[in-house]
């Protein structure tokens, strides 16, 4: 007797780490993805990266720094703001709350 | 049962053989196929039957379901349909509830796997209601003995889960969960004074359809200390709509007020449509900035979400707690006894919006 799968067939499975960036002349160009910019409630994390920031640059070279915010938290990144990102070797993402 | 194969393979896919019914179990346990409850066994037949009951082909993919991004074919549906014992005259309305949940206004990945505790809430309407024998009285929210009822809300809760990957932990954040989780599906009732769901979302009354909603458990509103005044029971109503804690009245959005076929009978023999009573609720669940958000120098400021015409400095100013009249979805159900209504909230403005899907 044949049992059907119930899971269904996924394209982009096994997708593994973001391999170690490497740095290059004049320093890295990083950016942050803040899930929504507005504080409403809990830790502010776009206050966070500022202090990130400050920690990465007493360590390493950024050449550029780019903050994205996306406008919904409960939503993906806005198309036109992941291209931006792709211009980036780097992208933190944290959570708003 | 003897011999089992896997027809739709991935890596790392089940087992071929299958011994009998006490395997199936270890099996779908072993395999996460389940979320604790025990399910049927998705046999070749079973699905095969529930195939019968479409004129869509079976590898015909309806989308990928979110996180996961599985691809739910209409025989992986069936699949999850067969575990929930749904018969093939299901296969229709569960078909249309999956492109419903699709649809980018109801950001499923969201409600997927958010720390509230909403959950997609399928409202079924129309003549298909009476067809499936849904539950539509007692005990409606959770099943109300009806096998098709049941069997709906338990389907489309394993097709997010196994083919949507919504496990707990990673990735669902889900702070307390939701009972609805195992099954959450409703019917409206047919017999009643209002225009049904679905009519009043652009549907003619005799056209099937179906309604998915994230939303928490029903909160019950008993007319307790009221006249007979729709007035007096409509803010008895809204006083559940609005509590501290809840997104809607911090950040609007949609929220869902069921009422019972007595109290619908009461409220529309004084001249209250569903129309009327939308805009007597968004008015009555507004409610006072200062009572729901504080001025301590760590609270937040402002909403950027909050209409322009609310001074938000005012703390007598009545903030809503909906994005309008609309965006509170009446529904007719219940048993037919008492009058009550009950209070479904939604997810605020983060998604689970309600969209609608005719059943064909």
């Amino acid at each position: 007797m044949q049992i059907v799968d119930p899971r269904g067939r996924v394209a982009a499975e096994g997708v593994g780490l973001a391999r170690r960036i490497e740095g290059g002349a004049g320093g890295l160009k990083l950016a942050f993805l803040v899930n929504e910019q507005s504080r409403n409630q809990g830790p502010d994390f776009y206050g966070y990266t500022l202090a990130i920031e400050a920690a990465l640059r007493g360590r390493i070279e950024l050449a550029e720094v780019l903050r994205v915010c996306k406008p919904m938290l409960s939503r993906p990144a806005e198309p036109g703001q992941l291209e931006e990102l792709r211009h980036v070797q780097g992208v933190i993402n944290g959570l708003a709350k | 049962m003897s011999g089992a194969e896997i027809t739709s393979p991935q890596p790392g896919s089940l087992p071929r053989e299958v011994r009998d019914l006490d395997q199936w179990v270890e099996l779908s346990y072993a395999e996460g196929l389940t979320d604790g409850l025990p399910v049927l066994p998705p046999t070749r037949e079973a699905v095969d039957r529930l195939l019968e009951g479409t004129s869509r082909p079976a590898q015909e993919a309806v989308g990928e379901i979110p996180p996961r991004g599985g691809t739910a074919s209409v025989e992986v549906i069936a699949a999850n349909a067969a575990m929930a014992g749904c018969t093939p005259d299901c296969m229709p309305v569960l078909l249309a509830a999956v492109e419903a949940l699709l649809d980018p206004h109801f950001n499923l990945n969201g409600v997927q796997v958010t720390t509230h505790g909403c959950w997609p809430l399928l409202i079924v309407s129309g003549p298909v209601v009476d067809a499936l024998g849904m539950a539509t009285a007692e005990s409606l929210f959770s099943g109300g003995g009806s096998r098709s009822s049941a069997a709906l809300g338990r389907a489309l809760r394993l097709v997010l889960w196994n083919v949507g990957g919504a496990y707990p932990g990673e990735p669902v954040k889900e702070v307390f969960g939701h009972p609805g989780r195992y099954a959450y599906c409703v019917a409206e009732q047919r017999e009643q004074p209002w225009s049904a769901l679905h009519e009043s979302r652009g549907f003619e009354r005799e056209t099937s359809a179906v309604t998915v909603f994230a939303c928490e458990s029903p909160h019950s509103v008993a007319f307790w200390g009221v006249g007979a005044d729709p007035e007096e029971r409509l803010a008895a109503v809204a006083d559940s709509m609005h509590p501290h804690g809840s997104n809607n009245t911090h950040t609007m959005g949609e929220i869902l007020v069921a009422f019972s076929p007595s109290e619908t009978r009461h409220l529309h023999a004084r001249g209250y449509t569903r129309e009327r009573v939308q805009e007597r609720l968004f008015e009555l669940s507004k409610r006072r900035v200062g009572d729901i958000r504080s001025r301590a120098a760590d609270a937040p400021k402002r909403y950027e979400w909050w209409p322009e015409s609310l001074d938000q400095d005012d703390d007598d100013a009545r903030a809503p707690i909906v994005d309008g009249p609309e965006a509170i979805h009446l529904i007719v159900a219940g048993a037919d006894s008492i009058p009550w209504a009950a209070v479904c909230p939604g997810w605020g403005h983060l998604g689970g919006f309600a969209v609608t899907r005719a059943v064909r």
